[in-house]
């Protein structure tokens, strides 16, 4: 069950050790580039490169075939209303009433598409290789508050939990004749509600319980906090950062100067 | 120094809705704890042990609220004047919810937790949580996220998370009462090295008498909000009245005492499964009872209806698998078995090679035959995870077979809803919360009849009918989520009472009560069966098992290792070794003396005491 809320594939690569916060600056740098592209090129070329990271991280292929599954139709909608949407200029292949499908808008919404696959692969290189904790950890690192981690923590942490409470919850409920299948819309929701409501109820008595453990394990003892999980920023992390910052002021200096990767199709316009 | 010292102390928590009344719990508690010394707390359910273990660390009264009065003092420090998180370094206290305690993402930093508010070097730290994973043998499970581990696992990183902060008295809030019997073991063999080995000072709230006996110094009984006893466990277990004005139950081993000594004029004492197999041991052993072979010798003295030993189909026989139980041209139960000649006859569950797999990760409950006859009484024991869970929601099609059939009453469940089965098969649940929801009592019971779309007369008429068994009438308008854990599991069997289901499936119902509201329940749950109902069981406590049920199947890694009359199944004891499952006290201590001649079928005290004389009487070759 856990599994399903936890992304992370422990390993020992390059890619696991890199440091957390170098791999984040590696999300948001991808991040500006493919926003600040529309070429198809350069949205292939870094997913590309995203996967080739993956490949030699030692990734099941089974996680990326899962993240295809889950982005592919968001892709496809996003190509699709693309070309339903923006009239492409050029000689049409097809036209019927508003619908003009031309190159260009195919490219385009071609280019839409793979920028969201692009940018999902980038968040889930971090997530696949990042343990929650080590996570969390960085991003207090990089200036969170320490309780804003703290909550981070507890949700990914309870996220199975609870969505097991409310399996249970809703057999229990099931159990006494209710009927979540019957009726119209409005029926099914309300007869949602004492399953809710019980839900309800047990996280409000978790939370009471959880205060408490918090309060007896010296949360908030007036001292400063110490952390056992410790960041180790090493040369190779120095590199990484260098080539990542240089890499993506490259590409905007390319893309300011020359227009590189403005067109959907043509690297250089 | 004493490392507690509580003094006149009264406790009411504020009012649970505005207009309400605070809710007096201490009334004038004084107690003293020394260093070194590990006191167990008993009482019964609501008597304010939690209360009292929460002032110890200042949770009562900083963040509860409330009004209190006396003293407490843990280690010199004044619980009320100093901070909760300053009284952590001295007081660490595991709580009985496991899940509400682990709220970080692995295992090293929920222990790293503590220490890191603390201010702790980042190097000393990771000794602390090396060191305290150590102690609770979870080393090797540091990485692995809390939600991965059994419940025996979360409690001892609960511990570890606690004795990383070096506490110099542990409080553990029932630690054990949600536990499988291989998860309170692993829990208790923790408690057990502290304790031989550190002399820490450990206070524990416990139900359970038998490991209280084993493990504490000293025994505080709470009654009324203050201690009625604080005394050995020999000494308190021996005293009658005390623990019938506390509501608790001594140890089998106990009662076994009191039953020999009244029966045979001895003067036994003993409060340990070890003390009496020492005692019984010896004075059968000087008396010079030889069996010849462990088999083929019957007993039959007055009260006991039990062989001496099983009978042939009970040895060697592969599984039960496929057996009907208490039907016709089943496997019949033995003359001794209880249940005989009450009406449990034709099939009213019949499971054929079910298998279930919840995920491709998952294990598989692979091929399961059973045969439940109607106005069955049985018990469903094993581990955690050993799928008794999964094959009782089978019952009233929660779940459904991955392959296999399941007959209820004649209706195959695969082709039938949850809701049309609820009006043959009711299910409470282990957690009364998890099905708690209404207003008031009245509402919460009235839900199941409404849904099964009776008139609001008959709705009106089953809800009385269900509150007045469940003595529940005087709460009929409160709201339920407010009562007491006691109350609100009557609710919860109220609720489903009410549906008047033909079965019922009752999961855990007695976790975290104490003695006599598990008498008062069980008694309610035997009428009904006596009514003619079929009653299922799902239990971890074997006693419960042994003195109410009469079959026993006996759940294994998803499949049915055991099934049959209770006596026949509490005797395979290699099943039970596999299971990590054990017969009651009085049937481990009767197994002890078997070379001396006692019978390994003994499950209750009575039986127990009844063999016991036979045997002085067979070896004196008198009456006893």
């Amino acid at each position: 069950m856990s599994a399903v809320y936890d992304l992370y594939q422990p390993s020992e690569s390059w890619l696991h050790r890199l440091d957390p916060r170098v791999k984040l600056l590696f999300v948001l740098s991808a991040s500006v580039v493919l926003l600040a592209s529309r070429n198809v090129w350069v949205m292939l070329a870094t997913l590309a490169a995203v996967h080739a990271a993956l490949w030699s991280a030692r990734i099941a292929g089974r996680r990326i075939a899962w993240v295809w599954r889950v982005t592919l139709p968001t892709m496809a909608l996003i190509a699709a209303l693309w070309v339903a949407l923006y009239p492409g200029r050029g000689p049409a292949w097809v036209e019927v009433w508003v619908l003009r499908v031309t190159t260009e808008n195919v490219a385009e919404g071609l280019a839409m598409a793979l920028r969201i696959g692009a940018l999902a692969f980038a968040v889930f290189a971090w997530l696949f290789s990042t343990d929650q904790a080590t996570l969390v950890r960085s991003l207090v690192a990089l200036g969170m508050p320490h309780p804003w981690g703290l909550i981070l923590a507890m949700a990914l942490r309870y996220l199975p939990t609870m969505a097991g409470t409310f399996r249970v919850i809703s057999d229990a409920q099931q159990a006494r004749a209710l009927d979540l299948t019957r009726g119209n819309l409005v029926a099914r929701a309300k007869a949602y509600l004492p399953i809710v409501v019980a839900m309800l109820i047990t996280a409000l008595r978790t939370a009471e319980n959880l205060s408490r453990a918090l309060e007896s394990r010296a949360l908030g003892a007036g001292v400063r906090r110490t952390y056992f999980r410790q960041l180790h920023y090493r040369w190779v992390d120095a590199v990484w950062t260098v080539a990542i910052v240089v890499a993506t002021g490259l590409f905007l200096w390319a893309r300011i100067t020359w227009g590189v990767g403005a067109a959907p199709l043509r690297l250089v316009p | 120094m004493s490392a507690v010292e509580i003094d006149n102390l009264r406790y009411a928590y504020p009012p649970l809705w505005a207009g309400g009344a605070s809710v007096e719990v201490l009334r004038g508690l004084s107690l003293t704890v020394e260093r070194g010394e590990f006191l167990a707390l008993m009482g019964p359910t609501g008597v304010g042990k939690s209360t009292l273990l929460m002032a110890l660390n200042g949770i009562v009264p900083q963040s509860t609220g409330g009004v209190i009065s006396g003293r407490v003092t843990v280690l010199g420090a004044d619980s009320r004047g100093t901070p909760v998180a300053e009284l952590a370094r001295r007081v660490g206290i595991v709580y009985q919810d496991a899940e509400s305690q682990l709220f970080s993402t692995t295992v090293e930093d929920e222990v790293a937790f503590g220490p890191e508010n603390l201010g702790v070097d980042p190097r000393e730290i990771a000794e602390r949580v090396a060191w305290a994973l150590d102690v609770v043998d979870m080393a090797a499970h540091r990485g692995r996220a809390p939600s991965q581990l059994s419940g025996g696992q979360k409690q001892r990183v609960a511990i570890a998370a606690t004795l990383a902060m070096l506490p110099e008295v542990l409080v553990l809030d029932e630690p054990t009462a949600a536990l499988d019997p291989l998860g309170q073991r692993e829990v208790l063999a923790v408690v057990e090295k502290l304790c031989s080995e550190r002399r820490a000072t450990i206070i524990m709230a416990s139900h359970d008498a038998e490991q209280v006996a084993e493990f504490a110094d000293r025994v505080a009984v709470m009654v009324e909000g203050r201690i009625a006893r604080a005394d050995e466990p020999l000494r308190v277990f021996e005293d009658a009245d005390l623990l019938a004005c506390a509501g608790l139950a001594a140890p089998q081993v106990c009662e076994v005492a009191l039953g020999l000594n009244q029966r045979l004029g001895t003067r036994y004492s003993f409060a340990t499964l070890d003390a009496a197999a020492e005692a019984l041991g010896e004075e059968a052993a000087g008396s010079g009872v030889r069996v010849p072979g462990r088999m083929g010798y019957r007993l039959q003295a007055p009260g006991y209806t039990g062989v001496l030993t099983p009978s042939p189909r009970t040895r060697g026989e592969p599984q039960y698998s496929g057996a009907r139980v208490g039907g016709e041209g089943s496997l019949s139960p033995s003359p001794c078995t209880r249940g005989e000649g009450r009406g449990e006859g034709s099939a009213t569950i019949r499971v054929e090679a079910l298998t279930h797999q919840y995920d491709e990760t998952s294990t598989a409950r692979n091929g399961i035959d059973l045969t439940i006859g109607d106005n069955a009484y049985l018990a469903i024991i094993g581990q955690n995870g050993s799928g008794k869970t999964t094959l009782v929601k089978h019952f009233n099609g929660l779940l459904k077979p991955g392959s296999g059939h399941v007959w209820v009453e004649g209706v195959d469940t695969r082709t039938t809803s949850v809701g049309r089965l609820a009006r043959r098969v009711g299910y409470v649940f282990q957690n009364p919360d998890h099905q708690i929801f209404g207003a008031t009592v009245r509402e919460e019971v009235g839900f199941g009849p409404r849904n099964l779309g009776l008139s609001p007369a008959e709705v009106r008429e089953r809800t009385d009918e269900a509150l007045a068994a469940f003595d529940l009438t005087a709460h009929a308008e409160a709201p339920p989520a407010v009562l007491g854990y006691g109350l609100r599991r009557k609710v919860s069997l109220a609720a489903v009472f009410a549906m008047r289901p033909h079965i019922l499936i009752l999961d855990e119902p007695t976790a975290g009560m104490d003695a006599r509201s598990t008498a008062d329940l069980m008694a309610r749950v035997d009428a009904m069966h006596r009514a003619g109902h079929t009653i299922i069981l799902v239990t971890h406590d074997m006693r419960l098992a042994a003195e109410h049920c009469h079959q026993v199947l006996v759940m294994h890694e998803g499949r049915a290792l055991a099934y049959g009359p209770t006596r026949e199944v509490f005797c395979r004891s290699d099943d039970l070794a596999l299971a990590q499952l054990a017969p009651p006290q009085a049937g481990q201590l009767a197994r002890r003396l078997e070379l001396q001649g006692m019978p390994c079928d003994v499950l209750t005290t009575d039986e127990f005491v009844a063999a016991y004389a036979a045997l002085g009487a067979a070896t004196q070759g008198g009456q006893p």
